[in-house]
C-alpha cells in the first residue's frame, strides 16, 4: 500500500508546460530554423548493397548555379562512428548497404541540390552481398568489413548462472522453439532534420534533434577533431525521438561538414521515404529458446541464444543484448541461465536504439514461452507466473537488486479485468469463423537510471530571481514525453512553491549542466533527483535567510504555497519574493542559486554482465482480449488492460500517455509493422505500405497505474517511459494462441501470415 | 517534382484543346490526391498540367425523378458523404465513400479523378458497375459520347479516354425496389488503406417469388480493371439464393480473378479472400435486399 | 513559368510568385514563414500538414499553390482568436492530447472541419475524424477525449 501524503503538485495532471506553444504553431522543430543565408543539403545514396566504389565525379554537379558545396570522402577526416568505429560517415573505398552515404551536396534550395544529386557520376564494381546473418556466418560469405572475420562483430554477449545442463536434465517438462522478429522503424512524425552553423572563430552551433546533447558533442569533435568545447548543440523541439536519436548519425556529420565547406549555415532533413530507408530500425532477431520447469510450476533453467541481423555498421542495435538480457535473466524466478550471442554483419540497413532497447524482443520470447510452458504442464499461464513472480528484496541472476515491485498486483488486476477465469477455457466452447482469446505478459524494465556508461548522471541548477520564480535548468532533455513538465512539478514541490511558478531550460550545452542522454526511461528518476537535491539546497538557503526575517530558529521554518511560515508560530509568513530580495539589496547581499549532480548509488555490469545497474526497476503487466477471424486470418484487439507499477506518478495523465503511446507502438509491433526487406532493399519506404496503426486501430485500453511508493525515486516516482510497449506484443501472441490453440513464431501476427498458419494447423490436423 | 507549364482553363473546350495539343505529356489536374504525390515520388512527369477547376458546370449533383442521378466528374467524395440527396437514394455510395482514404483527402478527390486514375483497387469503380452506371466524356469541338463504366476501364491506369476527351458526368440509373447492396474492403490496417482484395455484391429482388432478378458482383484489386463476374451471377440469377448458391458463386468469382503479388499481399491469398469476401457480400447484399421495402 | 498569385491566409492577404510545382505546405512554410504547418511525409499519408482551405480541411502537401489562386486558407497560427484559445486548442492542452506535437496542428484543423461537417458525432466518428492523421506518441487515445469534450460541450 502506498503511502499517499498529501502533495500539492505531485499527482497533479497539470498541462505540460510547452502545450500551449504546441496548440498554436509556435513550437519551433529544426526544419522549422531559417538562418540567414542557410543552404539545404542532400546526400547521395549508395546504389549497391555491396559494392567497391571506383571513382566520384562531381563535376558537372559542381557547375550546377546555386550549388554552392560537395563533398565526399576525401573532404573527411579519416575517423569512423559507431560503437565498433566501423561508419565512417561518408563512404569512400566501399559501400556496404543501400544506405550509404557516398557523397553529399548543399545549394541554395532542396530542389536544386536534389537536381545536382543527379548529375554525380559514380562508378561501382559490385561486389556479392549477403543478406542473412545465418548464411553470412558461413565459410565463404562475403566479407563486409576486412576486420571482422566470418561477419562476426567484435561485440558479444553470453551469460551463465547456475547449472543450466543439471537443471534441463531434473526438469519434468522441455520446451524448445526459434522465434524471428523483424525489421520495425520509430516513424517519428518529424523527418529526421538538422541544421549546422559555424561562426567565424571555428565554433559549431548544431541545431538537433540529439537524445544525448553531451555524448554527441564528444562524438561530433573526435569525428571532426576539434575540441568538445567549440561545439554547441541547441535542442529545439523535437518531432518524435524513440531511441532514433540515440547515436551520432552520418547525417549530422555531413551537415556539419558541408556548413564548414560552404562557409554558410546548412539544414539537412530527410524524406519520409530517406527517414525510412536511411535510419536506423529497432534490432531484428532471431532467437532460439529453451526453457524449463517442474512440474509444481517452479522455473528450472532458460537457455536462449539470440543472432543479430548487425546490418553494415554499428550502431546500439547491436548493443541491446545489454538490456534484453535483463528479461532472460530477472523476469520471473529462474535460477539456471544461459544466453549468448551471434552479432553478423550483413549488407542490410542497421539498427540503433528503439523504444525498450531490446527489452520487447527479450519479453516477447521469454512470456510467450511461459504460455508454452504453462500448457506443457497443464497449468494455467497466470498460476506459471504468480508462482514464479519476483518480490520486493529480491537480487536476481544478474544480480538486480529488487527494491519495490508491483508485479503481483498487475498480474492480478490485469487478469481480473480481463475476466481470466471465465474467458481464458472458452476455446473449445466455440462455433464460427471467429474465435476468441486472452493472453497477458509482464515485463522488468530499468526503472531508476541505467549504469550503461561510467556517469549515470545528471546535473541541474535552480535559481531563483527576486520575485520567487523558480529557474530549473536541467542536463536532461524534452524529447516530447512531457518529462519537463514532471521535473518542475517536483521542483515546485521540493520548494514548496506552485508548478506553474517553475520555468524550465534544457536546450543548450552552453547552459545547462551535463546529462548522459535520454534513454532508459532514465528521466524523471534522474534528473527529477537531481532537481530535487538542487531545490532543496536552495530552499535551505531560504529558510536561513528567513529565520533572520521571521525571528524564528531555522529548524521551526518551512515553505508553503510561496510562504516562508514558521511550524510553532504559524501567523508569522513571509512570501518567498521578500525574503529573497532581503537577502540580495543589501550590503554584502546574496542571490539564491544551487546546483546538484545526481550520479545513482548503481554500478556497471562487471565482465560476466552482472551488476545493480539502476536504483529500482519497474514493472508491469498487459492484457488482450482478441477475436481471430479465421477465414481471413485478421486479429481484432477487442480490448487492452494495462497495469503498470510506476512508483508515484508525477503527473498522471503524461504517465498515462506514455503507457497509451507505448501501446499503439507495441500494437503495431504485434500485428502491423514489418519492414519488408528484399536483397537489402527496403521495398515499403512509406506510410502506405509501412503499417504504422492510425485512430482506427487502437483498440479500448484501461490504464491502471500501481504506485509502490519507491524510496529512491524523487517523490516515490520510478520510470515508465518505454513500459507501454515492451510486452505488449507478448500479450497479444499470448491471446492470439489461446483463440487459436496453436503458437505463432513470427511478427507481425498480419492477417496472411495468420491465415497460412491457421491452414497450415489444418493440414497437420489432417 | 519536375517542372512543369500549368493551365487553368476557363471552359471545357480549353481544356479539352489543351489536352489534345499535349497528348502523351499533360495530366489533368482534378483533387490532385493521386497525381501530386504520384509527381512528388517522380513515378509521373507530365510536362503539362491542366487544372479543370475552374471550369464551371462540371461539379453539381441532381437526382432526376425517372432517370436517376446524374453526379458532375468533379464532386468530391465529402460533398458525396454530406449529400442528403444520396443519403436518402444511394445509401450505399456514402458507404463507400467513407471507406476511401482520409476527411482531408475526401475534401480533394473528385469521383472523376477516381474514376480516371483507374488504379484495379478503386474504392467507387466496383460499386458503380453494379449500379449499371455510365460516364459522359467530352472531346475537342464539344464532341460528347455516353459509355457504360463497365467499359470504361482498359487495363491498370488506363481507360477508354480519347486524346482531348475529360469525364464529365456519371449516371448512376436508380436501383430497382428491393435492392440490396454491398462493398467490403478488406484492408490490413482499419483505415488509409488500399484495398487488399475490393467486394461489391448488387441484388435485385423479385416481389412475390423472392427471385433474384437482377445480380452484380464486381471484384476490386484482383485484375488489372475491376471485375464483373458473370460466372458468378449466372448461379444466382432467376433463383431463391441459398447458401450453397452463394458459397457456388463465391467459388466462381475466386477462380475468375487475376490477382497479382504486391507487397500488400500475395496472390494466393487475393485469391482466398475473393471466395470469403464474395460469400460474405453476397449474404449482406441478400440480407439488405429481403429488408428493403 | 512562374505565376502569380493570390490568397488570404488566416485573415490577411498575400501575393506571391511560384513554380508551378510549389506545394501550398512549402508555400505556407518558406514563403509566408508560417511553420506551425508541419511536413510530415509530402504525399498526403500522415496529415500532419493539415490546413483549412475554404473552410475544409485538406492535405497542403497534396494542393499546389497555384490552385489556391484565390482561396481562403487557415493554418494553426490562425485558430486562436486575440490571444484566446480556440477551444479544441485548450481541450488538447487540458487533456493531454499534446506529446511531441508534430501531428497536432493537423489534428486539431482536421477535427475542427469534422466538427463542423457533422455537429452529432457517433463514437467511431472520432476515430473516423482523425484517421489521416497519424501520431506515434499519443496513441490517440486522449486525442479523441479531447475531441469528444469539445463535441459534447458544443451541443
Amino acid at each position: 500500500m502506498s503511502d499517499k501524503k498529501k502533495y500539492s503538485n505531485i499527482g497533479r495532471s497539470v498541462p505540460r508546460l510547452d502545450a500551449v506553444d504546441k496548440v498554436t504553431g509556435k513550437a519551433v522543430y529544426p526544419q522549422d530554423i531559417n538562418l540567414p543565408g542557410m543552404l539545404y543539403g542532400k546526400i547521395l545514396w549508395s546504389k549497391h548493397p555491396h559494392a567497391k566504389i571506383l571513382e566520384i565525379d562531381t563535376t558537372e554537379a559542381e557547375k550546377l548555379p546555386g550549388v554552392e558545396a560537395i563533398i565526399t570522402a576525401k573532404d573527411m577526416p579519416p575517423t569512423k562512428l559507431g560503437f565498433s568505429q566501423d561508419n565512417p560517415p561518408l563512404k569512400g573505398d566501399k559501400v556496404r548497404s543501400l544506405r550509404d552515404e557516398v557523397a553529399a551536396i548543399a545549394a541554395v534550395d532542396e530542389d536544386t541540390a536534389e537536381r545536382a544529386l543527379e548529375l554525380i557520376k559514380v562508378k561501382y564494381k559490385a561486389l556479392p552481398a549477403v543478406f542473412d546473418p545465418e548464411e553470412a556466418m558461413k565459410d565463404g560469405a562475403p566479407q563486409i568489413h576486412a576486420e571482422a572475420e566470418g561477419n562476426q562483430n567484435k561485440l558479444h554477449y553470453a551469460f551463465e548462472y547456475g547449472d543450466v545442463n543439471a537443471a534441463k536434465a531434473e526438469s519434468d517438462v522441455v520446451v524448445k522453439h526459434r522465434f524471428k522478429l523483424p525489421w520495425v522503424k520509430h516513424c517519428c512524425l518529424a523527418p529526421y532534420s538538422c541544421v549546422a552553423s559555424w561562426d567565424g572563430t571555428g565554433k559549431l552551433t548544431m541545431y538537433s534533434p540529439t537524445q544525448i546533447p553531451f555524448l554527441y558533442q564528444r562524438d561530433l569533435a573526435n569525428i571532426l577533431q576539434i575540441p568538445p568545447s567549440m561545439i554547441r548543440v541547441i535542442q529545439p523541439k523535437i518531432g518524435g525521438a524513440f531511441g532514433s536519436k540515440l547515436d551520432l548519425y552520418p547525417n549530422e556529420v555531413i551537415c556539419a561538414v558541408l556548413a564548414r565547406k560552404s562557409g554558410r549555415p546548412v539544414m539537412l532533413t530527410y524524406t519520409r521515404e530517406e527517414e525510412f530507408k536511411c535510419t536506423p530500425s529497432r534490432q531484428p532477431v532471431i532467437v532460439d529458446i529453451e526453457m524449463g520447469a517442474k512440474k509444481d510450476g517452479t522455473l528450472t533453467f532458460r537457455d536462449v541464444f539470440f543472432i543479430l541481423d548487425n546490418g553494415a555498421y554499428t550502431s546500439w542495435g547491436a548493443t541491446i543484448p545489454y538490456v534484453l538480457m535483463h528479461s532472460i535473466t530477472s523476469l520471473y524466478k529462474c535460477r539456471n541461465i544461459r544466453f549468448d550471442t551471434a552479432i553478423i554483419y550483413t549488407n542490410n540497413i542497421y539498427s540503433g536504439a528503439m523504444r525498450g532497447y531490446g527489452n520487447p524482443q527479450g519479453t516477447f520470447v521469454v512470456e510467450r514461452m511461459m504460455d508454452i510452458l504453462a500448457e506443457k504442464l497443464g497449468m494455467d499461464a497466470l498460476e506459471l507466473r504468480l508462482k514464479n513472480c519476483n518480490q520486493p528484496g529480491e537480487t536476481t541472476p544478474q544480480g538486480l537488486k529488487i527494491t519495490t515491485c508491483g508485479l503481483r498486483e498487475c498480474l492480478e488486476t490485469v487478469a481480473k479485468r480481463l475476466d481470466w477465469r471465465r474467458k481464458r477455457n472458452q476455446r473449445q466452447k466455440q462455433s464460427g469463423p471467429i474465435l476468441h482469446g486472452i493472453g497477458l505478459a509482464s515485463f522488468i524494465h530499468v526503472g531508476g537510471g541505467a549504469r550503461v556508461y561510467r556517469s549515470d548522471g545528471c546535473g541541474a541548477i535552480v535559481k531563483l530571481d527576486d520575485y520567487g520564480h523558480v529557474t530549473l535548468i536541467t542536463g536532461s532533455t524534452e524529447i516530447g514525453t512531457g518529462s519537463e513538465t514532471g521535473l518542475a512539478q517536483i521542483t515546485a514541490e521540493e520548494l514548496g512553491v506552485r508548478t506553474e511558478d517553475v520555468t524550465v531550460i534544457n536546450n543548450d550545452t552552453a547552459i545547462k549542466p551535463w546529462d548522459v542522454g535520454i534513454h532508459a526511461s532514465r528521466t524523471t528518476f534522474i534528473a527529477g533527483n537531481a532537481a530535487r537535491q538542487a531545490a532543496a539546497k536552495v530552499k535551505a538557503k531560504i529558510l536561513k535567510t528567513a529565520a533572520e526575517l521571521l525571528d524564528e530558529p531555522e529548524d521551526q521554518l518551512d515553505i508553503n504555497d510561496r510562504k516562508v511560515y514558521s511550524k510553532r508560530n504559524p501567523e508569522k509568513t513571509s512570501e518567498i519574493g521578500k525574503v529573497i530580495r532581503r537577502a540580495h539589496f543589501r550590503e554584502h547581499g546574496e542571490t539564491f542559486m544551487a546546483e546538484a549532480f545526481y550520479d545513482p548509488p548503481t554500478e556497471m555490469e562487471d565482465k560476466e554482465y552482472r551488476g545493480n545497474i539502476s536504483v529500482t526497476y519497474g514493472f508491469g503487466t498487459q492484457g488482450a482480449d482478441v477475436e481471430v477471424d479465421t477465414e481471413t486470418g485478421q486479429v481484432r484487439i477487442v480490448k487492452m488492460v494495462i497495469a503498470n507499477d510506476v512508483g508515484r506518478a508525477i503527473n498522471p495523465v503524461l504517465v498515462e500517455g506514455q503507457l497509451e503511446g507505448g501501446l499503439s507502438m507495441g500494437i503495431g509491433y504485434a500485428l502491423l509493422e514489418k519492414l519488408v526487406v528484399e536483397k537489402g532493399e527496403i521495398i515499403n519506404p512509406s506510410f502506405l505500405d509501412y503499417k504504422m496503426p492510425t485512430a482506427k486501430d487502437m483498440p479500448p485500453a484501461e490504464i491502471v497505474l500501481v504506485e509502490t511508493d519507491d524510496p529512491g525515486g524523487p517523490f516515490g516516482a520510478k520510470g515508465c517511459g518505454e513500459a507501454g510497449t515492451i510486452p505488449t506484443a507478448a500479450a497479444i501472441g499470448n491471446a492470439v494462441a489461446n483463440a487459436l490453440g496453436f503458437h505463432l513464431f513470427e511478427l507481425p501476427m498480419q492477417p496472411e501470415v495468420v491465415l497460412s498458419a491457421i491452414k497450415a494447423q489444418r493440414d497437420k490436423r489432417g | 517534382m519536375k517542372d512543369f507549364e500549368y493551365h487553368s482553363p476557363r471552359t471545357l473546350e480549353e481544356a479539352c484543346q489543351l489536352l489534345k495539343k499535349y497528348d502523351g505529356k499533360a495530366r489533368v489536374l482534378a483533387g490532385g490526391t493521386d497525381l501530386i504525390p504520384g509527381m512528388y515520388r517522380r513515378e509521373i512527369a507530365p510536362e503539362q498540367v491542366i487544372n479543370l477547376k475552374g471550369i464551371p458546370g462540371l461539379n453539381f449533383i441532381a437526382l432526376e425523378e425517372s432517370k436517376g442521378l446524374f453526379l458532375g466528374s468533379l464532386v468530391n467524395f465529402n460533398e458525396i458523404i454530406y449529400s442528403p440527396i444520396i443519403e436518402k437514394h444511394y445509401p450505399i455510395l456514402k458507404e463507400v465513400s467513407r471507406k476511401i482514404a482520409s476527411h482531408q483527402i475526401r475534401n480533394l478527390a473528385t469521383i472523376g479523378g477516381n474514376l480516371c486514375n483507374a488504379a484495379p483497387s478503386a474504392d467507387s469503380a466496383p460499386v458503380l458497375i453494379a449500379l449499371d452506371s455510365a460516364v459522359t466524356l467530352i472531346g475537342p469541338g464539344s464532341k460528347e459520347r455516353t459509355l457504360p463504366l463497365e467499359k470504361f476501364f482498359t487495363g491498370p491506369g488506363e481507360t477508354a479516354l480519347a486524346p482531348g476527351e475529360i469525364l464529365v458526368q456519371i449516371h448512376i440509373p436508380l436501383p430497382k425496389p428491393r435492392t440490396g447492396i454491398s462493398y467490403i474492403k478488406q484492408m490490413t490496417r482499419r483505415a488509409l488503406e488500399i484495398a487488399v482484395v475490393g467486394v461489391t455484391a448488387l441484388v435485385q429482388l423479385e416481389k412475390k417469388t423472392e427471385k433474384c432478378s437482377s445480380i452484380r458482383l464486381v471484384i476490386g484489386a484482383c485484375a488489372p480493371t475491376p471485375l464483373r463476374v458473370p460466372a458468378a451471377e449466372e448461379i444466382l440469377i432467376g433463383k431463391k439464393i441459398t447458401d450453397q448458391d452463394i458459397e457456388a458463386a463465391a467459388q466462381a468469382a475466386s477462380e475468375a480473378v487475376k490477382p497479382i503479388t504486391d507487397v500488400r499481399a500475395s496472390k494466393l491469398y487475393r485469391k482466398e479472400m475473393v471466395k470469403v469476401q464474395c460469400k460474405r457480400a453476397l449474404e449482406e447484399a441478400n440480407s439488405r435486399a429481403q429488408a428493403s421495402s | 513559368m512562374k505565376h502569380r498569385i493570390k490568397l488570404r491566409v488566416n485573415g490577411q492577404d498575400f501575393e506571391a510568385i511560384v513554380n508551378p510545382k510549389t506545394t501550398l505546405v512549402d508555400l505556407l512554410r518558406d514563403k509566408l514563414g508560417l511553420t506551425g504547418t508541419n511536413k510530415g511525409c509530402g504525399t498526403g499519408e500522415c496529415g500532419a500538414c493539415t490546413v483549412l482551405m475554404n473552410g475544409s480541411a485538406v492535405n497542403s502537401c497534396l494542393v499546389l499553390a497555384v490552385d489556391a489562386e484565390g482561396a481562403e486558407i487557415t493554418t494553426i497560427e490562425g485558430l486562436a482568436h486575440e490571444g484566446h484559445l480556440h477551444p479544441l486548442q485548450q481541450a488538447f492542452v487540458d487533456e493531454g492530447a499534446v506529446q511531441c506535437g508534430f501531428c497536432t496542428p493537423g489534428m486539431i484543423l482536421v477535427a475542427k472541419d469534422f466538427l463542423d461537417k457533422n455537429p452529432h458525432p457517433q463514437e467511431e466518428d472520432y476515430k473516423t475524424a482523425i484517421s489521416g492523421n497519424l501520431c506515434r506518441c499519443t496513441g490517440y487515445i486522449k486525442i479523441i477525449k479531447a475531441i469528444k469534450r469539445v463535441a459534447e460541450s458544443e451541443r
